[in-house]
């Protein structure tokens, strides 16, 4: 029992320097990334356990970047995906799956801008998402691709360390 | 079953894509083209200050200040990422950034981003701490 505990623990260690340096290695890419992709597969293993591994991201990453008011983003955006995820998580088609992380990638810009909503009303919020539509649409479209690509070899590896 | 909700998934997807890229041509910042005016005030660490006055054709602050030769930096995902202003460069080790102001209030978009009309007025201040 204890043995498992601890492989769980480690795991999940891995599993969040994974996702952190798949961040930074896809980091210059514009909108086309892999944490979605990652943190949809995590929340399929692991379940509620992931905002462990969402948490301990973003810290990471506030801390590599500097906690800027992105990093605030960061704290809800992550966390609504791994929501939704849960609440589809029966589903099992890599189609499901890819088009879902595309509707998170065009929604992403709308998600960010509810920060600026508390800030400086609806015209900032609305200002912000509009000038972003347009990485929101690329965003769409790297999510769809990356998950179509990369979701069964992903699913099969973590299946794989899974059963450890 | 399953198929079919994919599919209008998937079509409902795509409809938004193109709702969104209309939307984006209609209402993104808008330049001014023609021949125009700007001033930009540099503030340094040890606070002094120096004002620049540039006339521009270019669209974006980001141009001009790279032509001018008054600005270098990184290219990053979200644009030019500024780490040079008037020969000084922001020190990572000290939390060094470089901020970009209109008139004294924060601007939401990076120097390539920020569209210009005649008569404005910017300020790049070398603030410490994130």
């Amino acid at each position: 029992m204890k043995t498992s505990k601890t492989k769980e623990i480690v795991f999940m260690g891995i599993m969040t320097a994974v996702v952190f340096t798949g961040q930074i290695a896809m980091g210059f890419l514009p909108n086309i990334e892999i944490v979605t992709l990652l943190f949809i597969l995590y929340t399929l293993f692991l379940g509620k356990k992931v905002f462990l591994i969402i948490y301990a991201f973003v810290l990471l990453e506030g801390i590599y970047y500097g906690f800027g008011l992105w990093w605030f983003n960061y704290l809800y955006v992550w966390t609504i995906l791994a929501i939704l995820v849960l609440i589809f998580r029966s589903q099992e088609s890599v189609w499901f799956w890819s088009i879902f992380s595309g509707f998170f990638g065009l929604s992403y810009g709308a998600l960010c801008s509810i920060i600026y909503l508390f800030i400086g009303g609806v015209n900032t919020a609305f200002a912000y998402w509009v000038s972003g539509l347009g990485f929101d649409v690329l965003h769409c479209i790297g999510n769809v691709a990356v998950c179509l690509v990369l979701y069964k070899p992903l699913r099969y590896v973590l299946d794989k360390c899974m059963k450890m | 079953m399953k198929k079919k909700q994919t599919t209008i998934l998937a079509a409902v997807l795509v409809v938004l894509c193109v709702f969104a890229g209309i939307l984006y041509l209609n209402f993104k910042p808008e330049t001014t083209a023609g021949s125009k005016e700007i001033s930009v005030k540099v503030i340094h660490a040890d606070q002094s200050e120096k004002d620049f006055t540039y006339h521009t054709d270019a669209e974006y602050l980001g141009e001009v200040l790279l032509d001018e030769k008054l600005v270098d930096g990184e290219d990053s995902e979200y644009g030019l990422f500024v780490t040079t202003v008037d020969g000084e460069t922001a020190d990572d080790s000290k939390q060094q950034w470089w901020c970009l102001t209109k008139d004294g209030e924060t601007v939401n978009t990076g120097v390539d981003q920020t569209p210009i009309a005649d008569g404005e007025h910017y300020e790049l201040t070398l603030v410490e701490g994130y």
